[in-house]
């Protein structure tokens, strides 16, 4: 425990480190981080247009659910991605610095987060223009990411540790994530399915992305999103300290 | 007081190669390394890399690691900085720590030279104020002017490391703990940094150093321990430990 406790405390050089990880990456670049946001809001507009086409539906209507869904999947799937090879990317700085593995992974968390910062003026444009009805529902997206938070640290830990002891499980998470980008329902709608609209309700993901992108629509999420997610963060914690306890001692050795 | 000591450590590292499991029986590996290697209680392959060292290393010591490659000197050295728990014994250790393992881990070489001190700065442990009286401090011993507004991938080598060693050895700290050059080369190297390596070793209560330099060891070292696959083979005087070293050579 003494690990999480100094990882956590040293919150500020974490977001410090996150901070400087993005400023570097695009260092040489003229517009800088702002290729995050153009990237994204590339995909989405290119999907808009085809899925709105598809399902019918106007593009005022069909980009503000397809924007929202997008950027907010992006930071679901980057803290599942990143949280699974956050400690086999420390190797190097666990092994030879006294470094808080936490610390690696507070750094990653907040790296996410600062992506999806970037994501947001997408989210942001597409309001001025098509308009969207934000409603008193909207601050609770504040809520909902700070459940990614806490989750994207417990997953981190946990997942970090699993696949740094047993390398194949990265590569079935992607694998795992990139399936779940179909089955949930991020460019259609649950409704969609009709009767097998269960696909989404054993989907924890869905729930996961329900309680940001809701409130991002003015909606409020339902009582279920809350539930499940209620449920996979104790559960995530419980399991997390439970193996930190047993095998935090381990991890460099396994690295 | 600062001080670390062991007592009857032991350090397993476990091997994981996947093809070794698949592909070799433990048998043919147990018998192809031989000693070190050996099946612990959950039936899995490990390099035994430390075994049963007990050692105290008081305030005021300076203490040399000495063996040869593979004698577990940068596994004991982790230890000591408490990277690497051990798999049974005990680590009782006080007083801050600075391991000095490789001294450019950690730099990004997009980052100007003050982006480096100050997130280098905030690696080691230190607040914004110690990093701020640091760095007049740095500019001074590295001489590098107005390079360190650039990015370090603009620096050579020789400069790099520079900055590198004038970083690691801002701050005093009660444990200093070096392993061979710190990456940092070779002896040449020292020569140039003697006088700031001197000041910040003298600063510090206790200090473990591993090299394969023999002037260096006698330069910083009072006393040194004989390594021999993974156990104290004695602990001495650098004379004695030396002679014993040179037995085993042999």
């Amino acid at each position: 425990m003494q690990d999480i406790r100094t990882g956590l405390r040293s919150w500020r050089l974490a977001l410090h480190w996150a901070w400087m990880d993005t400023k570097l990456k695009y260092r040489r670049s003229v517009i800088g981080p702002l290729w995050i946001t153009i990237s994204v809001g590339a995909t989405i507009l290119g999907m808009g247009v085809v899925f709105s086409t598809l399902w019918g539906t106007t593009l005022g209507d069909f980009l503000p659910y397809i924007c929202t869904g997008m950027i907010t999947w992006g930071l679901i799937t980057g803290l599942i991605n990143e949280g699974a090879v956050v400690f086999i990317n420390s190797e190097n700085l666990l092994t030879q610095i006294n470094l808080s593995a936490t610390t690696c992974v507070l750094r990653m968390v907040f790296r996410q987060f600062i992506i999806f910062m970037h994501n947001i003026l997408i989210f942001l444009l597409v309001v001025l223009v098509f308009g969207v009805d934000l409603s008193s529902a909207t601050p609770l997206a504040a809520l909902g990411l700070l459940l990614y938070l806490v989750t994207g640290i417990w997953f981190g830990i946990l997942f970090g540790m699993i696949c740094a002891r047993f390398r194949d499980v990265p590569q079935v998470l992607t694998n795992l994530v990139q399936l779940t980008f179909f089955i949930t329902p991020i460019f259609w709608k649950p409704e969609m399915l009709g009767e097998r609209v269960f696909i989404t309700t054993y989907n924890p993901l869905f729930h996961f992305l329900e309680i940001v992108r809701q409130p991002l629509l003015g909606h409020y999420p339902s009582a279920a999103n809350w539930g499940v997610v209620a449920a996979v963060t104790v559960l995530g914690i419980i399991t997390t300290w439970l193996f930190h306890r047993h095998f935090f001692k381990r991890l460099k050795y396994w690295l | 007081m600062a001080h670390i000591r062991l007592r009857n450590v032991n350090v397993d590292i476990p091997v994981y190669d996947a093809r070794s499991r698949r592909l070799i029986s433990k048998e043919v590996l147990l018998r192809r390394i031989g000693g070190a290697m050996k099946v612990d209680r959950d039936s899995r392959v490990v390099v035994s890399a430390l075994h049963d060292i007990s050692l105290d290393i008081e305030q005021g010591d300076r203490l040399g690691l000495v063996g040869h490659n593979g004698a577990g000197k940068t596994t004991l050295l982790r230890v000591l900085s408490g990277i690497y728990p051990p798999t049974d014994g005990t680590v009782d250790s006080f007083g801050q720590v600075a391991p000095m393992f490789n001294i450019s881990l950690g730099m990004e070489m997009d980052a100007t030279g003050y982006e480096n001190i100050h997130m280098m700065g905030r690696l080691l442990g230190m607040e914004n104020d110690e990093i701020a009286v640091a760095v007049p401090d740095i500019e001074d011993f590295t001489e590098l002017g107005d390079y360190l507004t650039l990015p370090v991938r603009t620096y050579s080598s020789g400069m790099l490391m520079r900055l590198a060693f004038a970083i690691a050895t801002a701050r005093t700290a009660d444990i200093v703990l070096i392993d061979e050059a710190m990456g940092a080369g070779d002896a040449a190297f020292y020569e140039k940094t003697q006088e700031r390596l001197g000041r910040f070793l003298s600063e510090s209560s206790l200090l473990v150093l591993t090299t394969h330099s023999e002037q260096l060891m006698r330069k910083f070292c009072t006393r040194a321990v004989l390594l021999h696959n993974g156990k104290i083979e004695m602990v001495g005087d650098l004379d004695e430990v030396y002679a014993k070293y040179g037995e085993l050579l042999v």
